[in-house]
């Protein structure tokens, strides 16, 4: 991109105030209030009075490849990241197939590379198939580009794994990201003891109240 | 001056230990000649009580002990009355009463040779208690580093990697190397690197690489297949890849620098075969220097049994 960018017409990301800034060979030169960045712009850009930030990061995002393209894609995904203001994102390995191995960190790198609206990073599991039992190769998964590591939404329940996953990673210099919830209690919610039905009950439960036969 | 017992090589002095070894280095001469035997332990009665499975330290422990003209009988737990029920005490008690001179016991519990010596007439020499000491093979890395170190100690710089935690040889061996003024550097998955192991005058290296650098010798240590199931490793292959002594890594150490392993190794994990075969290789040499050990150990804790005795 050769020459000075002026962006106007913006507002500050933080303050809310009116803002205009000027880049030139990939780098903030002038910033300020309206006017203050405007001299010798070879380009301009109107922001139409939108709020203008730094490029967003998003830590914990799904973007539920390998597997799950039907809910999303790296493509879809990384565009409405893209269309929010981020600039990258970090994607969980809850997938079909779980991220658990370099492979499938390559893979969605390689798919990252060929249509992705931001950078992806991505975080692979700390145990395999985020059973929360046995650590996956966190070594080959660091080596193969995985940003940090969590199981998400199946969190380590054992206080050992979780322990061993901390200092088997520590040389790596990754760290481990934590979704702090116990499913236990969750498993029978008031709601279900009270009439009466378990976990293992609840897609027959919704087919009774959909009109199916839900014969016990 | 002798002890009748060999319980550990922590707080033994440097002096105790050049003694031990200079013995040691005289039995391995010996045991390159021609059809070598001795009368040193001529009417010793020695029993080799093996309460956990073993087969290169009671084979080593067994031919010593003939070279040097023991009586000597072996027991293991496998067809011993333990497996009936009987404690050990009461199953080395009743060894005791057939008139044993000397035991070497190997326990898998840390403190059970130490013990037997209070309860016991008999010298006891410790084969392997739990993941506290192997002393005699403490004793046969030194030996195998004093012929390869051309007999000096101070200043040399030894690496151990591997399984620290559950290593009765790392802490034999450690105890050795710092009373004969040797550096001592472990490398390992932070999971099977004990905390606080600093306090045995040990430092701990970041990568097996800054570990081996420059160093005038290196052991791999077996890395045992349950430490998967108990969640200390992700796999094999990455251990191999991550912390396994392989030919580029070998290459780190000093020109002269030594690879050594107490075996049985898992070739392709902590040590690849090249270097297992390669020219650093002492590994053999240590089985051989094992012998050589067990029969200066056997000596002095015969010497000292027949002290107290008088």
């Amino acid at each position: 991109m050769n020459g000075r960018l002026l962006i106007h017409n913006v507002r500050h990301w933080r303050s809310g105030e009116p803002f205009e800034i000027a880049i030139e060979g990939g780098r903030i030169v002038a910033a300020g209030a309206p006017g203050a960045a405007k001299n010798g712009a070879d380009r301009i850009v109107d922001g139409g009075g939108a709020v203008l930030a730094p490029g967003l990061v998003d830590l914990h995002v799904h973007l539920r490849e390998p597997g799950q393209g039907t809910k999303e894609t790296i493509e879809t995904g990384t565009r409405a990241a893209a269309a929010g203001g981020f600039t990258a994102v970090a994607c969980m390995p809850n997938t079909h197939p779980v991220v658990d191995n370099p492979a499938w960190v390559s893979w969605i790198r390689m798919r990252a590379q060929e249509g992705a609206h931001c950078r992806v990073y991505p975080i692979a599991a700390v145990t395999v198939g985020q059973k929360g039992e046995q650590l996956a190769e966190l070594a080959a998964l660091a080596e193969s580009g995985a940003v940090a590591f969590s199981d998400d939404g199946s969190p380590v329940m054992s206080a050992e794994v979780m322990r061993r996953a901390l200092e088997y990673a520590k040389p790596l210099g990754l760290p481990i990201v934590c979704h702090e919830e116990d499913p236990h209690p969750a498993r029978a919610g008031s709601h279900e003891r009270r009439i009466g039905v378990g976990p293992a009950r609840r897609a027959r439960h919704s087919a009774r109240r959909r009109g199916g036969d839900g014969a016990p | 001056m002798f002890s009748r017992h060999l319980l550990g090589l922590e707080g033994m002095s440097r002096l105790e230990v050049l003694d031990i070894l200079d013995e040691a280095q005289r039995f391995r001469d010996l045991l390159d000649g021609p059809g070598v035997s001795s009368r040193d332990l001529e009417g010793v009665t020695v029993c080799n009580a093996f309460f956990e499975n073993s087969t290169r330290t009671r084979v080593s422990f067994e031919l010593a002990e003939r070279r040097l003209g023991a009586t000597s009988v072996s027991f293991s737990a496998v067809d011993s009355s333990t497996a009936k029920g009987e404690t050990l005490l009461d199953t080395l008690r009743v060894i005791q009463s057939m008139r044993v001179d000397l035991v070497v016991v190997r326990h898998p519990s840390a403190g059970a040779a130490s013990y037997l010596t209070r309860h016991l007439e008999a010298g006891v020499i410790n084969a392997g208690d739990g993941q506290h000491e192997h002393p005699t093979q403490g004793l046969l890395d030194l030996l195998t580093l004093r012929q390869a170190w051309g007999g000096r100690f101070e200043g040399r710089r030894m690496a151990i990697v591997g399984d620290i935690a559950h290593s009765r040889v790392a802490r034999s061996a450690i105890h050795g190397l710092r009373a004969l003024g040797v550096t001592v550097t472990l490398a390992g998955p932070p999971t099977l690197i004990p905390a606080g192991i600093e306090t045995l005058g040990v430092t701990v290296a970041p990568s097996v690489e800054d570990a081996l650098r420059d160093a005038d010798a290196a052991m791999a240590l077996r890395i045992q297949r349950e430490r998967m199931e108990q969640g200390l490793l992700a796999s094999l292959s990455e251990y191999a890849r991550v912390w396994g002594v392989n030919a580029k890594r070998a290459d780190l150490l000093r020109p002269d620098g030594v690879v050594m392993h107490p075996g049985p190794m898992n070739r392709g994990v902590e040590i690849s075969p090249d270097v297992a075969d390669g020219p650093r290789s002492v590994i053999f040499e240590q089985v051989t220097d094992g012998v050589a050990v067990r029969c200066a150990v056997l000596r002095r804790c015969a010497a000292g049994m027949r002290r107290g005795r008088s």
